[in-house]
C-alpha cells in the first residue's frame, strides 16, 4: 500500500511540476488576475449594488479559468498517454495503471486547487477590500462561510470534470476526441436543466421524466455548484446536510468516474 | 513567362505600393462604417429567451451584469425626444430576463423603478412583477416593497396595495420611519396628499436618472399646491367648526385663489374631502 | 527471466483498419546474463514483443514470463529498465524530476537517487544540463536521459527498444560501448535494433521475426559468420519467408 502510495505522489509530482512550470498555466493565472483587475472599469455601472457584479465577476473568471485548465491542459496532458508516449516511461516502472489513474488526477487536481486558490484568496480581498470603501447601505452582507462553500463546491465541480475527462481518456484514444466529449459532456450537462424545466412538468410523460432524471444523475447540472449567489445575501443559512449532500454526491460521482476509469485503463491495450 | 515579371527592387516597391493601397483600402472603409455605426441611434434590443441564457449555467450571473450594462447603456444615451412607449416593449423584457437570470441583483430594480415603471399603467403592472422577483431575491431591502408600493399608489391608484406594500417595506430592516407613518397617512383624511407627497419627495432623492427626476419634480410641485389646498381647509374647518362647501368658500379669506393644477392634475372636492386626481393616459 | 511461450497477438479491426494478426506463436526464452537481439523488419512485430513483455498489450494466448513471473503484476518490473524507442518526456521538467520518479517508484531513498543520478548523468554527458528544462534537449539527449531512467535501479533485466536510435555516430558510439559494459558486468538484455551491425557487435542470442513469425532462434554463432555477415544473414531468411507464403 505504501509503495501506491509513493506511485501515485511521484505521478502526482510529475504531472503538477509540469502544469506549473507551463508558461501557459502562468499565463492563465496573470490572465484571470488581469481580467478580474479589468472588470473595476466596468463597476461604475453598478452604482446601488457593487458586491453583486464584483462577486459575478471574480466567481465567473473562476469557473472560466477551471475550464480553460481542464478542456485545454487536463486533456493534453491525458494525450501524454499514447498518442505522445510519456505513458510507456511511466508504467515500465513498477507502477499500476490505478496509481497511473490516481496519480494523474492527483496532480491535476492539486494544480487546479492551487490556480483557483491563488483566485479565490485574490477574489476574496477584492470583495473586502470593495465592501471597506463604500457605504453599508451599497454592500451589506459578505459571508465568509458561504464564500468557502460557494469556492469549495466550485472546486468540487471542476474535480469532478476532470474525472469525466479521465474517464472519456480511458475509453477513447486521442486528445482530439476527447477534448470534443468532453465539451458535449459540458453541454449536455448545462443544457438538461433547461430541457427538464421545459418538459419535465408535463404529467403525461413519465417515461420521459425518468429519462431525463437518469441523464440529470450521468450528467450532473453543473449550477447546482454554483452558490455564489448566497455569498452576498442574508436569506439563506447553511444546514451541514445541505453541506454534505453537495459535497457527497460530487465526491461519489468522482469515485465511480475514476473507478470506471481504471477498469478501462486496466483492460486496454496501450498501443 | 517569368520574364516578364519583375524582379529585385522592382517587385519589392510593387508590392510595397500594393500593400499600402490595401492597407489604406482597409483604413478608409473601417472609419466610414465606425463614423457610420456611431451616428446611428442607439436601441435596445429584446434578449434571447431566458432559457438561451440558462445554459450558460455557472455564468448567468455575469450575463445578467452584461445585459444590465446594456440597457443602462441604452438608457443612459437615448435621446429626450425618443418616446418611452418605443422601448417600453424591449425594456420590460430585459428587465424580466435578468430578473429571472439574477434576482439578487439590487441594481435592476432601482433601473426598473426609474425607467419603466412611470412610461405607463401597463409598463407600471409589469415593473411590479419584476420588481416580486426582487422581494425573494433581495428580501432584507426596504426599497422594493417600497417601490411597489409607490407604483400601486402612483401609478395604479390603488392604495390599498399601496399601503400593505408599504407596511412590508417598513418593517425591513433599515427602513427609515417615515415609510410606516406614510402607510398610516394614506387611510387618513387627505393623507393621500400628504402621503404622495412625501412619497415623491423621498423617490426624487432615491433616483438619479435625469428625467424622471424633472417628471416627479413637476409632480411634486402639483402636490405642494394641492397641500395649500388642504391646509386652507383646515384652517377653515378650525374657525368655523365645519368643512367648506365647496373650494370656491375658500376664498379669499383662507386662499387668494384657486391654484391652477398642471400636467393633467386636478383637485376634486367631493363629500366635504379633496382629491387629487391625474387625468389617465398621463404619464 | 523472459520466456515466451506460444503467444499470439491480434491487433484488433479499428475504423479503415481490418483486423491483424502481430504475432504468431511466438515462442523463445532469454537465460540471465545473455543478451538478446531481436530483428525484423518494419511491421515484423518487434514492438509488439516488447510491449508484451512490460504488459501495454496483453496476449490473446499463449504464456508470458518475465523474471519468473506474469508481466501484469506491476512488482515484477521493480528489476527492469525500459528504454523506449521514442521517448517522449514532458517538456517542462528537468533531469532530476525524472530521476526522482524513477528511483522512488523502484524503491529508492533520496540518497541513492541523488547517488545514482550523478553517476549516470555523468557518465551519459548529462551534469551540465542536469537543470535545463527538458525541452531544450535534442533528441540524443532525451534518448539518453531515458537510458539514465532505465538504469537508476541497478536493473536485473534490461528492455532497450531502438537503444541507439537519434542518436549521432559519437553519442551511438558511446551507447555500445555502454551497452556492452553493461553485458559484461552480467546483466541480461534484451533489445531490438535497425542496426544490425551494432546488433552483431553486441548479442550473444539472435531473434529473427517476420510478419509475427519467428525466422530464426539461437545463437548468433549459429546464424552468421565472418564471411556471412548477419545482414545478408537477414535478408536471406526474410527471403526466403516471402518466397514461401507467395507458393
Amino acid at each position: 500500500m505504501k509503495a501506491r502510495l509513493i506511485n501515485i505522489r511521484e505521478i502526482a509530482r510529475l504531472i503538477f511540476l509540469e502544469g506549473f512550470r507551463r508558461h501557459t498555466i502562468l499565463g492563465l493565472a496573470v490572465l484571470a488576475i488581469a481580467t478580474e483587475a479589468s472588470g473595476f472599469l466596468f463597476m461604475d455601472f453598478f452604482g446601488r449594488d457593487l458586491g453583486n457584479p464584483v462577486n459575478d465577476f471574480i466567481f465567473s473568471i473562476m469557473w472560466f479559468v477551471g475550464f480553460v485548465f481542464i478542456f485545454f491542459h487536463a486533456v493534453q496532458i491525458m494525450a501524454w498517454d499514447v498518442e505522445r508516449g510519456f505513458i510507456f516511461p511511466l508504467l515500465a516502472r513498477p507502477v499500476s495503471r490505478t496509481d497511473y489513474v490516481i496519480g494523474v488526477f492527483a496532480g491535476l487536481s492539486a494544480l487546479l486547487a492551487c490556480l483557483q486558490l491563488l483566485l479565490g484568496i485574490l477574489g476574496f480581498l477584492t470583495l473586502i477590500w470593495i465592501k471597506g470603501s463604500v457605504a453599508a447601505t451599497f454592500f451589506p452582507e459578505l459571508s465568509v462561510a458561504h464564500y468557502l462553500y460557494a469556492f469549495f463546491s466550485l472546486l468540487a465541480y471542476q474535480l469532478l470534470l476532470i474525472a469525466v475527462v479521465m474517464l472519456l481518456s480511458s475509453a477513447i484514444r486521442g486528445s482530439f476526441p476527447v477534448l470534443v466529449l468532453s465539451f458535449a459532456y459540458y453541454g449536455i450537462a448545462s443544457g438538461l436543466p433547461v430541457v427538464r424545466s421545459m418538459l419535465g412538468t408535463s404529467d403525461q410523460q413519465h417515461a420521459l421524466q425518468y429519462i431525463l432524471t437518469l441523464l440529470a444523475a450521468l450528467f450532473p447540472n453543473p449550477s447546482t455548484y454554483d452558490l455564489k449567489a448566497d455569498v452576498l445575501t442574508v436569506a439563506s443559512n447553511l444546514t451541514a446536510l445541505e453541506i454534505a449532500a453537495g459535497f457527497g454526491s460530487a465526491f461519489l460521482y468522482m469515485v465511480i468516474a475514476l473507478w470506471l476509469a481504471c477498469l478501462l485503463y486496466g483492460r486496454r491495450d496501450l498501443s | 513567362m517569368l520574364a516578364l515579371w519583375p524582379q529585385g527592387p522592382v517587385l519589392k516597391a510593387r508590392i510595397s505600393v500594393l500593400f499600402s493601397i490595401v492597407t489604406a483600402g482597409y483604413v478608409a472603409i473601417f472609419l466610414a462604417q465606425d463614423s457610420a455605426n456611431q451616428h446611428t441611434n442607439l436601441r435596445l434590443s429584446p434578449p434571447l429567451p431566458t432559457p438561451f441564457y440558462e445554459i450558460s449555467g455557472p455564468f448567468k450571473q455575469l450575463v445578467a451584469d452584461i445585459l444590465l450594462i446594456k440597457t443602462k447603456v441604452f438608457l443612459g444615451g437615448r435621446s429626450a425626444e425618443t418616446d418611452p412607449l418605443s422601448y417600453a416593449e424591449n425594456l420590460d423584457r430585459q428587465f424580466s430576463a435578468i430578473s429571472d437570470l439574477h434576482p439578487e441583483l439590487l441594481d435592476i430594480y432601482y433601473l426598473c423603478e426609474s425607467s419603466l415603471s412611470w412610461i405607463s399603467r401597463p409598463s407600471a403592472e409589469r415593473s411590479n412583477q419584476i420588481l416580486s422577483a426582487g422581494l425573494e431575491g433581495r428580501p432584507e431591502q426596504w426599497t422594493i416593497p417600497f417601490f411597489i408600493g409607490f407604483n400601486n399608489f402612483r401609478y395604479l391608484q390603488d392604495n390599498d396595495v399601496a399601503i400593505r406594500f408599504l407596511s412590508m417595506a417598513a418593517n425591513k430592516p433599515f427602513a427609515p420611519e417615515w415609510v410606516g407613518s406614510l402607510a398610516n397617512l394614506l387611510s387618513t383624511d387627505g393623507g393621500d396628499i400628504v402621503a404622495g407627497f412625501l412619497l415623491l419627495r423621498e423617490m426624487r432623492n432615491q433616483t438619479v436618472d435625469p428625467l424622471l427626476r424633472s417628471n416627479l419634480d413637476r409632480d411634486i410641485s402639483q402636490y405642494q399646491n394641492a397641500l395649500v389646498v388642504l391646509r386652507a381647509i383646515a384652517s377653515y374647518n378650525n374657525i368655523n367648526g365645519h368643512r367648506p362647501g365647496q373650494l370656491t368658500d375658500l376664498i379669499p379669506k383662507f386662499l387668494a385663489m384657486l391654484p391652477r393644477m398642471e400636467d393633467g392634475y386636478e383637485l376634486e372636492y367631493f363629500n366635504q374631502r379633496l382629491h387629487l386626481h391625474k387625468a389617465t393616459g398621463q404619464p | 527471466m523472459i520466456r515466451f511461450q506460444s503467444v499470439q497477438k491480434t491487433y484488433p479491426k479499428e475504423l479503415g483498419q481490418p483486423a491483424h494478426i502481430a504475432l504468431k506463436e511466438l515462442s523463445f526464452h532469454l537465460q540471465e546474463g545473455q543478451t538478446l537481439g531481436l530483428i525484423g523488419p518494419n511491421g515484423a512485430g518487434k514492438s509488439t514483443t516488447i510491449r508484451l513483455m512490460l504488459d501495454f498489450i496483453r496476449p490473446d494466448r499463449g504464456e508470458i514470463r518475465i523474471l519468473g513471473d506474469s508481466p501484469s503484476k506491476p512488482a515484477t518490473r521493480r528489476h527492469i529498465g525500459y528504454l523506449p524507442e521514442l521517448a517522449t518526456l514532458p517538456k517542462h521538467l528537468k533531469a532530476p524530476d525524472v530521476l526522482r520518479f524513477a528511483g522512488r517508484t523502484s524503491g529508492m531513498n533520496d540518497q541513492q537517487i541523488e547517488a545514482a543520478s550523478h553517476h549516470w548523468l555523468q557518465r551519459l554527458n548529462l551534469l551540465n544540463a542536469e537543470h535545463r528544462p527538458l525541452r531544450t534537449y535534442s533528441k540524443g539527449m532525451v534518448q539518453r536521459l531515458s537510458f539514465a531512467m532505465a538504469l537508476l535501479h541497478d536493473p536485473k533485466l534490461l528492455i532497450l527498444d531502438e537503444p541507439m536510435s537519434g542518436l549521432d555516430p559519437l553519442g551511438r558510439a558511446d551507447i555500445v560501448d555502454l551497452i556492452r559494459e553493461l553485458r559484461n558486468e552480467g546483466r541480461t538484455i534484451f533489445f531490438c535494433s535497425h542496426l544490425l551491425d551494432d546488433v552483431e557487435r553486441l548479442v550473444d542470442q539472435i531473434l529473427v521475426i517476420h510478419r509475427g513469425s519467428m525466422l530464426f532462434n539461437g545463437p548468433i554463432g549459429e546464424l552468421c559468420s565472418p564471411s556471412a555477415p548477419l545482414e545478408s544473414k537477414f535478408l536471406e531468411l526474410v527471403r526466403e519467408s516471402n518466397e514461401s507464403q507467395t507458393d
